[in-house]
């Protein structure tokens, strides 16, 4: 049996070269070969995912976080060949959501569930926006979820604790945007302060922003946030979000649909899977149990 | 003299200190409630929500629609609230449930096209931080899913003894016919309160969403509900001025078909006035009524004749809170609308809705041109 180990060394606390040393002797007992691939860009995976011959493998591991995932995954269902492989997940990287809903946070547990070869599927967000298609298997965020992440971008200066600081500002500015919202039969036309559709319930380092979703049952969770809130209750509220009880708060709305749309008055980039890409507006379309993890 | 100098620059820098902390907790306290209540512009777009495929209004045909303050659900039990000057204690769960699918029951008997409702609490500590409109929507037909509401109290804490929590009221305007704009307009804060008590403090406003109607422009409807306890100043008379300055504008912008109805805490004549006791008529303005700009230019529902006339009493829409048992004693809801619509029939439904809220559901049935 063989493997393709994708590894990033950039994910996370930048530890994948020992953690590979961990994980390493779990496949050599079970007589599982590891190509080992180490990437040297953004983007490099989605390449790997979308180029490599697979041909002679039985499974495509990763060894990172979300946005790693995210690229294999984009990867795999853009190859022309149309061939997928199971996918692996070695949680390496500063947010490894899918994997927390999965109960194998530890990469040495993992690693021991790839050896397993039990595989289960699990749906994929398809995203379409004016002429390009993104996939997605964590969440795709707009409104003051990508503001966070702007800002945090210029205060990189600040370490790990931009995040907070990012969050604080953009907190007391809360800015909130006009859009459209498409979801079940409805049509929302209102103002929003932000909107998240996860597939899983985690996000970020184990925030729970949808705690009833289900990675297999084919529907987006959509937390949707209005503008009505108040700027002390928006920082009552975010804490809330470590347990998921923010869901029960009267400014939150959660929906689950198989597919909906948002059309901002202004379009504005998007947080996909912890990600600054893509642009508004879009159509997201749930493709149920469209590919294969061990698990 | 050393010391004295010494001693001096210690007092002056305790001194400094103290204006500084001062200062500090001045600006975070108005900062706290800057921050902590619903701050809006003069005019926000409000959000709606449509069903698919909802439908369109056709000209020719006939609206029906159906005003009711419904007093955040507590039932008409001559409540006296405190601020109405009582110390009731809020409703129970039980009781807003019950009256809550009165409600409903009401609105699909009468089977209105429009609703326009005032008091709808979200997020409220006296009524379980319920969201009322969700509530109520989950017990009418598929076709109410049509709505638009706006806030005109919300506060994440109110720091009075019969409060001491949230508070969160609105305008909600329920449709059975497409909507395809919703904007929030300010009214003037009651102009004797300090500024720390208009943001605790209701802020009125109008709802107004606009029906389009098929090949023929639009119906704008308006839901609003005016200050109350107001009569210490000139309040009621800028707000109506802003109402009708509200509806000159959308006439001259080529609005000619609009409705505004809800709960205006004005009586309409010297004759209604004449009606209430002492404690009533302390409520209202003794020197004639702040209404007369929109009574002069809109037709009314209740009109004025019948609210003059000898069944007066069939047509008052509120009861009372400060006297036990109490009947309704007075008009102050309306529906009132412009000359372009034709009214085909007006009623205040009475006979089955008086313990469910202190105002009675105004209803009026217009044919669109």
């Amino acid at each position: 049996m063989r493997f393709v180990l994708v590894v990033n060394p950039q994910s996370g606390k930048k530890q994948s070269a020992a953690l590979l040393d961990t994980i390493k002797p779990i496949f050599d007992s079970s007589a599982i070969e590891l190509s080992v691939i180490t990437t040297d860009f953004p983007g490099h995976a989605r390449e790997l995912a979308s180029e490599l011959e697979l041909t002679n493998y039985d499974g495509l591991l990763i060894l990172g976080g979300d946005g790693t995932f995210h690229e294999v995954v984009n990867g795999m269902l853009g190859r022309q060949d149309g061939m997928a492989l199971p996918i692996g997940l070695i949680p390496g990287g500063s947010g490894n959501s899918v994997a927390h809903d999965l109960g194998l946070l530890n990469p040495i547990a993992a690693a021991k569930a790839i050896v397993g070869q039990n595989t289960r599927f699990i749906d994929v967000a398809q995203i379409k926006m004016n002429d390009s298609v993104i996939f997605s298997i964590n969440l795709v965020g707009w409104g003051l979820v990508t503001d966070v992440g702007k800002r945090s971008e210029s205060l990189r200066w600040l370490g790990p604790s931009r995040y907070t600081v990012a969050s604080i500002i953009e907190i007391l500015l809360k800015n909130s945007r006009r859009a459209t919202l498409v979801v079940n039969d409805k049509t929302i036309v209102g103002d929003f302060t932000f909107v998240v559709a996860c597939n899983s319930i985690h996000i970020g380092k184990g925030m729970k922003m949808a705690p009833l979703a289900k990675l297999d049952d084919g529907l987006a969770d959509l937390v949707v946030v209005d503008a009505n809130i108040t700027r002390q209750r928006l920082i009552s509220v975010l804490p809330k979000l470590f347990n998921g009880t923010h869901i029960n708060e009267p400014e939150v709305t959660y929906y689950q649909a198989s597919s909906f749309s948002l059309f901002p008055e202004t379009n504005d980039i998007l947080n996909i899977d912890g990600e600054l890409i893509g642009t508004t507006p879009i159509t997201v379309k749930m493709l149920k149990q469209a590919i294969k993890i061990f698990a | 003299m050393k010391r004295f100098i010494s001693l001096n620059t210690t007092a002056k820098k305790l001194l400094f200190c103290l204006v500084l902390l001062v200062s500090l907790i001045g600006i975070s306290f108005f900062a706290w409630i800057y921050l902590s209540t619903l701050q809006v512009e003069e005019v926000e777009s409000a959000t709606f929500v449509n069903l698919t495929n909802a439908p369109m209004l056709e000209s020719g045909q006939n609206l029906k629609v159906l005003s009711w303050n419904i007093q955040f659900l507590a039932g008409n039990k001559n409540n006296n609230f405190f601020f109405d000057g009582g110390e009731d204690s809020w409703p129970s769960i039980s009781r807003r449930q019950q009256v809550l699918e009165q409600i409903a029951e009401i609105i699909i008997a009468e089977n209105p096209d429009v609703v326009l409702l005032q008091e709808v609490d979200e997020g409220a500590k006296r009524t379980g931080h319920a969201d009322q409109l969700a509530a109520l929507l989950n017990l009418l037909p598929k076709e109410y899913r049509n709505h638009s509401s706006a806030f005109y109290w919300k506060a994440d804490f109110v720091p009075h003894p019969s409060v001491m929590g949230s508070v969160g009221m609105k305008l909600s305007t329920i449709s059975k016919y497409q909507i395809t704009e919703a904007t929030r307009y300010a009214l003037t804060s009651i102009q004797s309160q300090s500024w720390i008590m208009q943001q605790m403090n209701p802020k009125r406003a109008i709802l107004e969403i606009q029906l389009p109607i098929t090949n023929s422009g639009t119906l704008n409807v308006m839901n609003t509900h005016l200050s109350a306890f107001a009569q210490s100043d000139n309040t009621m008379e800028i707000q109506v001025k802003q109402v009708m300055g509200l509806i000159t504008k959308k006439q001259a912008q080529g609005h000619d078909n609009i409705i505004i109805g809800g709960d205006f805490n004005l009586l309409s004549s010297s004759f209604a006035y004449n009606l209430l006791d002492t404690k009533g008529k302390s409520y209202y303005n003794p020197s004639g009524t702040e209404l007369s700009p929109i009574l002069e230019v809109l037709g009314s529902i209740p009109s004025i004749e019948l609210i003059n006339g000898k069944d007066y009493a069939d047509w008052f829409t509120h009861s009372p809170n400060h006297i036990s048992g109490a009947s309704p004693d007075r008009t102050i809801d309306y529906l009132f609308y412009t000359n372009a619509l034709t009214l085909v029939g007006q009623k205040v439904r009475s006979n089955d809705t008086l313990l469910i809220s202190d105002h009675l559901p105004v209803i009026g049935i217009f044919r669109i041109p």
